[in-house]
């Protein structure tokens, strides 16, 4: 997943205040910092750039396939949609495990931070294939659904879209309820308790003051999350039934496979550039210092 | 790239076979006795001639393939030589080796690969030229002697089937598309080979007319019955699936389609007929660091039949020298696709078409599945 993409963009992305018109000292202590990640990370990202423009020959040829080739287009969409569900389901089950966080006692808090994290710590791959074995066709789920007569064919859950949404959601939901969490402790309860006081009710005190002041812990959990979907790879290719081709398993086949290195470089640079698109968006419509906890 | 897949497939076989102790480390020993019988196919005069190298590097999947490539293969060019054997398991990958040559950082001086790798490689001048008069001709069949790499072995996409659900006789490829009369889900290779293969026969194209492929023609059968398809990515998950019961039959590897017939003691059962044998090879990176003429001495050492019968032993690796299939019992030549007998039953894949539309035909069927 490309994590490392979304820290340098926060670096990037954030303009800076009023600066000293003298070099600090300090920024002798970090340039070493800087040199590594001009020589690991630019130098390496700008040879990317340079194929994704220069094989099989010099030109805007692999680009133009982002318009022309119906095969790409159709696979980004779908990447989009994918990661598009995946964020809207975990923004709203991790809003409410954030929101129990934020409201129980301190002993059942650690319980369902416990529960949000050990799931959190197993291998993806582990993940996934515990997925197929709950809910393939003839799988504890299907079997039980049947059992009970609920059902009296099995229902695919799996090895299609909803089997990949089902996984994807599974890993991200951690990534939403932490950040939420963050957002959530820090509203005043005593300005929902002054509302409930002017009367509103419980609904409309949530919506018209709880629910406005938590959307940067929104915007924030939904930014990462969005950002990491994007980058999935092994949940797709084990739980979509081989159906399912997001971005970055089409990148790894024109590197690895077909030796298309124009088509993946391309392809990888697209998300890079859609990556800093998202957060140049987002830097416009939420203060991302405040949202990562920086101010 | 589905002979790597597929190597890689073989490794976690041998595991699983050490594990339900269904091998032996017999094998691995038997390995230092053909030290001895390796030695005459190198003449000791031509050893000094050439400069030796530290090592050579053999390039492969990891796991048991490391074990059993170098306690078979390894051991017994050591023997001979002096030289020792590494056995790299980080993957030579088409798109890998391509990185290393042009990086002109070789580090491997053999690689696993498909034979229309190898040939997509030496077009591309990724590959060094095969010395024949180091590496004997013979040890091949027509036409499998390239100029820039040989037939390293033989593997099968093979119609496997459960016979609690299908009945004691193999369906054919045209029962696998037809769903009216077969209900249940069916699994092909999610990389393409041996579907488009199987769709064509199935669509009345005669054995001897599936290539060039109908690639239109074949994606359209496919399409027809996607949704009763699901396609896996390794040899594990196609074996789970029959042991699941998720799927009455599919297109497998014969190495995995033999393990889930002795794991099921015959519910699950497999065939020849009608599969679509691939021949892998062997190909030397260009500017290999052990150089030429010692690439070539490895590529004559892998071609001893009975180090070949014994790596197929070890962890599955169907022989392509025809000198091995007279050193084997009958059952192992029953589950050996590149025999004459089993590969007349089949359509050999044809490398040349491959080596010159693998992308495209790739790409289309990724596209036309995930569509």
């Amino acid at each position: 997943m490309s994590s490392s993409a979304g820290t340098i963009a926060l670096e990037t992305g954030v303009p800076r205040g009023p600066q000293p018109s003298r070099i600090n000292p300090y920024w002798v202590l970090v340039l070493p910092l800087v040199l590594f990640l001009v020589v690991l990370y630019l130098y390496p990202i700008g040879q990317v750039l340079w194929i994704s423009f220069s094989d099989p020959e010099v030109g805007f040829q692999n680009y133009e396939r982002l318009v022309t080739n119906r095969g790409i287009l159709r696979m980004l969409g779908n990447t989009f949609r994918i990661c598009f569900i995946t964020t809207a389901i975990s923004l709203l089950l991790g809003y409410l495990i954030a929101y129990a966080m934020a409201h129980v006692t301190e002993r059942h808090r650690i319980w369902i931070l416990m529960f949000v994290l050990v799931p959190f710590w197993v291998s993806v791959l582990a993940r996934a294939f515990s997925w197929v074995v709950l809910l393939h066709d003839n799988g504890i789920i299907n079997r039980a659904l049947m059992d009970w007569g609920l059902t009296t064919e099995p229902v695919h859950l799996v090895r299609n879209e909803l089997g990949v949404l089902i996984g994807m959601v599974h890993y991200m939901v951690p990534y939403a309820v932490l950040p939420l969490y963050a957002n959530l402790r820090g509203i005043d309860p005593r300005l929902v308790s002054a509302a409930r006081g002017l009367g509103a009710g419980p609904f409309e005190s949530f919506w018209r003051v709880y629910l406005p002041l938590s959307l940067p812990g929104i915007a924030g959990a939904g930014l990462l999350v969005f950002i990491l979907t994007l980058g999935f790879f092994v949940t797709p290719s084990i739980l979509g039934g081989g159906k399912t081709l997001m971005i970055a398993e089409y990148v790894s086949v024109q590197i690895l496979q077909t030796v298309r290195w124009g088509i993946g470089a391309m392809l990888a640079m697209v998300l890079l550039i859609l990556v800093f698109l998202v957060f140049a968006v987002m830097s416009r419509v939420v203060d991302l210092r405040s949202m990562f906890g920086a101010k | 790239m589905t002979a790597k897949r597929f190597s890689q497939d073989c490794v976690e076989i041998a595991l699983a076979n050490l594990k339900a102790g269904r091998i032996s480390r017999r094998s691995f020993l038997a390995a230092s006795a053909f030290a001895g019988a390796g030695a005459v196919a190198l003449s000791s005069g031509d050893l000094l001639a050439a400069g030796k190298p530290k090592q050579i590097v053999h390039a492969n999947w990891g796991g048991d393939a490391v074990r059993c490539t170098g306690d078979i293969y390894g051991k017994a060019f050591t023997a001979k030589t002096g030289i020792p054997v590494v056995v790299d398991g980080s993957g030579p990958l088409e798109g890998s080796i391509k990185a290393q040559v042009d990086a002109k950082n070789v580090t491997w001086d053999c690689c696993d690969s498909d034979f229309f790798s190898v040939l997509r490689l030496g077009r591309a001048h990724e590959a060094e030229p095969v010395d024949y008069s180091i590496v004997d001709r013979n040890g091949y069949m027509a036409p499998y002697t390239h100029d820039y790499g040989v037939l390293g072995y033989w593997y099968s996409y093979t119609m496997t089937w459960d016979t609690e659900k299908l009945g004691k006789k193999a369906p054919t490829w045209a029962d696998f598309f037809d769903v009216d009369k077969i209900p249940g889900k069916r699994t092909l290779f999610k990389y393409m080979n041996g579907a488009l293969e199987a769709a064509l026969l199935a669509d009345g194209v005669p054995p001897e007319k599936i290539y060039p492929l109908d690639v239109d023609r074949a994606l359209a059968k496919i399409e027809k019955i996607k949704d009763h398809i699901v396609f896996w990515d390794s040899g594990a998950a196609s074996q789970q699936m029959f042991l699941d019961g998720e799927v009455v039959m599919g297109s497998l590897w014969q190495t995995r389609s033999q393990l889930i017939k002795q794991d099921t003691k015959g519910r699950v059962d497999w065939t020849f007929d009608q599969g679509n044998a691939c021949p892998a090879g062997w190909v030397i990176p260009r500017g290999n660091p052990a150089g030429n003429e010692w690439g070539n001495r490895w590529l004559a050492h892998l071609q001893t039949p009975e180090l070949q019968v014994e790596a197929m032993r070890c962890f599955g690796q169907g022989p392509a020298n025809p000198k091995s299939y007279d050193i084997m019992s009958a059952e192992e030549r029953a589950i050996t696709p590149g025999t004459p007998e089993n590969l007349k039953k089949q359509i050999p894949l044809d490398s040349e078409y491959f080596s010159a539309h693998y992308d495209d035909v790739l790409n289309a069927f990724l596209d036309m599945i995930s569509a």
